[in-house]
């Protein structure tokens, strides 16, 4: 669950929004249970529900000018200093770099690299054959590793 | 010089450690003979390392809201309620139903006897020793599933499984050995009036816990009563932390 909220909060950088998702993806996903198989691994299900719940309310809901994006927010909490100072820039830059990448890109980087699914399944999350899902990741992070300078 | 030799897709999945071990032992010697590939490499891996890095920061900053959890739980629960009042699916069950075949098997016949019929309910306070029972009680209220008690006079319970029942109350399914030998595998479900026993078989077997044909009646049980599937260890500590209050 922690997973599915993390992924849903990366998606709208909201955490009421967040919230709602992972409520409306258990709703869906209870609904949907009977046509679950065994041989189906719950997580990327449910994050694909998830990811399709966030695609729907976008598109019903055009306004999002002035919500406030937790992302750019400060900090609220406070987590171990030494940590935080040795990765602050590369995590400011890792974010920002992350907006600047195109919506087909970042899905693809999101679910690989961030909550850490095969290729497979991400395929199978988004719909798409595993060959452009490589394809499109291996541009997201040529794109990603020049702004970060890591190559 | 071997950089041309290697793909960047092929790269990314060694990256990735997503290629099967032969051929990511060739990429690695490739890559350890190779410099410019190395790099190559390192913009994928360190590519890898930020997302992961982002995710961590992320866990640590983001806290799950606390009410998230049992507005989950309630919904979860008005579900299998909505499940239970329609006849039409009556087995929202992640056991396998096995039939009633193994239910007259002789083996079985002749190692456990059914001490309780299905859904008979009778309350633990009308058994013998009224003050196990609170202990009994107490243990299920507390002990999560996986482990045992040890009870003051002697049983031992061993904990097996929560789940709710069609009528959503909380159940719980465990084995216990009295001090006498008696060995049971029992079943006992809690609407909020204190724990009631649906299920008993008894068995005698000196050796271990329940017999390898018990299995095959509690699912016959499961299946009768239309029971819910188990918790997952998440589910049942936020169930057994509600109770502890």
């Amino acid at each position: 669950m922690p997973n599915l909220y993390r992924y849903g909060l990366r998606l709208s950088r909201r955490p009421d929004i967040a919230e709602d998702l992972v409520q409306i993806t258990v709703e869906r996903a209870l609904g949907a249970r009977d046509t679950l198989d065994a041989a189906t691994r719950l997580e990327p299900w449910l994050i694909r529900i998830l990811r399709n719940a966030y695609i729907d309310m976008t598109r019903r809901n055009k306004t999002r000018g002035t919500e406030i994006d937790i992302f750019d927010a400060p900090d609220a909490a406070t987590v171990d200093g030494a940590r935080v100072t040795e990765n602050a820039l590369m995590l400011d830059a890792t974010e920002r770099a992350l907006q600047d990448l195109p919506e087909d890109q970042r899905s693809v980087l999101l679910l690989v690299c961030y909550q850490e699914m095969s290729y497979a399944d991400t395929a199978d999350i988004l719909g798409i054959p595993k060959g452009t899902v490589m394809s499109r990741l291996a541009r997201a992070r040529a794109a990603l590793a020049e702004k970060l300078g890591i190559n | 010089m071997n950089s041309d030799k290697v793909n960047d897709l092929t790269l990314m999945a060694y990256a990735d450690g997503a290629l099967d071990a032969a051929e990511a032992a060739r990429v690695a010697q490739m890559v350890a003979a190779d410099p410019i590939l190395a790099q190559r490499l390192a913009g994928f891996t360190g590519t890898r390392d930020a997302l992961a890095a982002l995710r961590r920061k992320d866990d640590d900053n983001i806290p799950l809201p606390t009410d998230l959890q049992a507005k989950l739980r309630a919904q979860i629960n008005a579900a299998a309620e909505a499940k239970a009042a329609a006849p039409a699916n009556l087995l929202p069950f992640a056991r396998k139903s096995r039939g009633l075949a193994p239910f007259w098997s002789g083996a079985l016949a002749a190692s456990l006897a059914l001490a309780v019929g299905l859904g008979a309910g009778y309350f633990m306070a009308s058994q013998p020793a009224g003050s196990d029972n609170l202990a009994l009680a107490a243990a299920l209220d507390r002990a999560p599933s996986g482990s045992e008690e040890h009870l003051a006079d002697g049983t031992v319970v061993r904990l097996v499984s929560s789940f709710y029942n069609a009528q959503g109350a909380f159940c719980r399914e465990y084995e216990r050995r009295q001090p006498t030998g008696a060995q049971t595998i029992e079943v006992a479900c809690d609407a909020g009036t204190g724990w009631q026993m649906q299920l008993m078989l008894a068995f005698n077997d000196t050796e271990g816990y329940a017999p390898a044909a018990a299995p095959e009646l509690l699912d016959l049980y499961f299946t009768q009563s239309a029971a819910g599937a188990p918790l997952s260890v998440a589910q049942e500590q936020s169930a057994l932390a509600t109770r502890g209050r």
